[in-house]
């Protein structure tokens, strides 16, 4: 008995994980072009972004930091700083030909966070790299897959309602991360004013990141 | 230390200078001393810039505190997080602005917070050069810098500038550096001493 149990609930578990959906091709549409909508959805140019950040971790723990972010979409460069809200730096790392970090406090010194960290900065940030496979999800999304190197996928995701989503699917084909733009919630320059990151796996947490200063540092 | 013992800290120093508004300065460490035992009450306003190399503009902060003596604290930042630390009654409460309100924290942050508060208590009694964690040094200007006692705290806080008004017992300005190209600069004005303060400002969140 004890046995079928332990079986019926990795079929469960099996069932409960989302995995990579098909993608229905567009008639008429060029499959592999990019479409103009899965690039708007990602900051073009040099900005200078502060965020509040509500991080919902493992174990219940919850907290607020705010997190400043300068990017360049066209170098795909990023530095990116963790701060109290009293603006007490944690931790500030870069992305620019390889990771560097420069201070990392307790616990953003854990091995391989700033590694996560930028994994989930690229994919909020930054269009993914390479030739996109397009066409239509089952419920009618648009949807814009990128092959990652690593044997992973991400869908830039369209939905019908107006909001817009990137799903990180592993080697695997599970999903793993999810970011979530809300519709009609941007600014006069088209930046999400509200993005939401959800973490699956071992480490599962979540964080709703609220704009509060986005500077154009284009010359 | 974690991060959040760490932020309270810088936040806890920014109050503690402030408290010295208006306490009348001196020239040596007993003066300081003397003078910080007038002070029964005090409210500000404030002002806080983050300054770092990579910044095209400084990310500013603002808000009020207030505090009454011994030991009763309610800082208050209003921009662009609202975010309220209370102290009163050997107690030590967080709220924080978030969607759905003004949210209580809870956790390790608040024990911290009680061993900050003993901090206070050291600097307003004017015993800066009794600090545990800081080594104190009055310099020409007048300005006090503080530097850490333990290399590993030094790591985090390099160290702290209190610049004195010409005006007894005006504080221009506190600036916490955490490296060569990141600090923090608090400046403070509409400061009030000696007056009365709602008890209720430092027990309730609204």
């Amino acid at each position: 008995m004890k046995g079928c149990l332990l079986v019926l609930a990795a079929v469960l578990l099996a069932l409960s994980c989302a995995r990579l959906p098909k993608i229905v091709p567009v008639t008429g549409a060029d499959p592999s072009g990019p479409t103009e909508g899965c690039s708007r959805i990602f900051p073009a140019g040099e900005w200078q972004l502060l965020h509040s950040i509500e991080a919902d971790l493992p174990g219940g723990r919850r907290s607020v930091m705010m997190g400043l972010t300068v990017l360049s979409s066209r170098l795909r460069s990023n530095r990116s700083v963790i701060m109290s809200l009293e603006g007490f730096v944690v931790f500030d790392g870069e992305v620019n030909q390889g990771l560097k970090v420069h201070r990392a406090l307790s616990p953003f010194d854990s091995p391989g966070f700033a590694e996560g960290l930028m994994e989930d900065i690229r994919l909020i940030f930054f269009k993914p790299e390479g030739p996109a496979e397009c066409g239509k999800l089952t419920d009618d999304s648009t949807v814009c897959r990128y092959k990652n190197p690593d044997g992973g996928v991400v869908d830039i995701v369209l939905r019908s309602t107006g909001s817009c989503e990137s799903l990180r699917y592993d080697r695997e084909q599970r999903l793993i991360r999810i970011v979530r733009v809300p519709a009609d919630a941007r600014t006069r320059d088209g930046l999400p004013q509200t993005i939401e990151l959800t973490a699956r796996g071992e480490q599962s947490y979540k964080l709703v990141m609220t704009l509060l200063e986005a500077v154009p540092l284009d010359p | 230390m974690t991060n959040t013992k760490l932020a309270n800290l810088a936040q806890t120093i920014a109050v503690l200078a402030a408290a010295w508004l208006l306490t009348g300065w001196g020239s040596s460490w007993e003066e300081l001393k003397s003078a910080a035992g007038s002070v029964t009450s005090l409210s500000a306003d404030f002002v806080q810039e983050k300054h770092m190399q990579i910044l095209a503009h400084p990310l500013v902060s603002s808000g009020v505190f207030y505090f009454q003596s011994p030991a009763s604290l309610r800082w208050e930042y209003r921009a662009p997080v609202r975010n309220i630390l209370l102290m009163h009654d050997n107690r030590t409460e967080r709220y924080v602005e978030t969607a759905s309100g003004l949210t209580r924290e809870t956790g390790a942050g608040l024990q911290a917070m009680q061993i900050v508060l003993e901090q206070i208590s050291q600097w307003l009694g004017g015993r800066f050069d009794e600090n545990p964690m800081f080594a104190a040094n009055l310099e020409p200007g007048p300005k006090i810098v503080l530097t850490p006692k333990e290399k590993a705290f030094s790591r985090m806080i390099h160290h702290i500038d209190l610049v004195l008004s010409e005006r007894p017992g005006i504080i221009d300005s506190v600036v916490i550096y955490e490296s060569k190209d990141s600090f923090t600069k608090l400046v403070f004005k509409n400061a009030v001493l000696n007056q009365p303060i709602d008890a209720a400002l430092f027990r309730k969140m609204s």
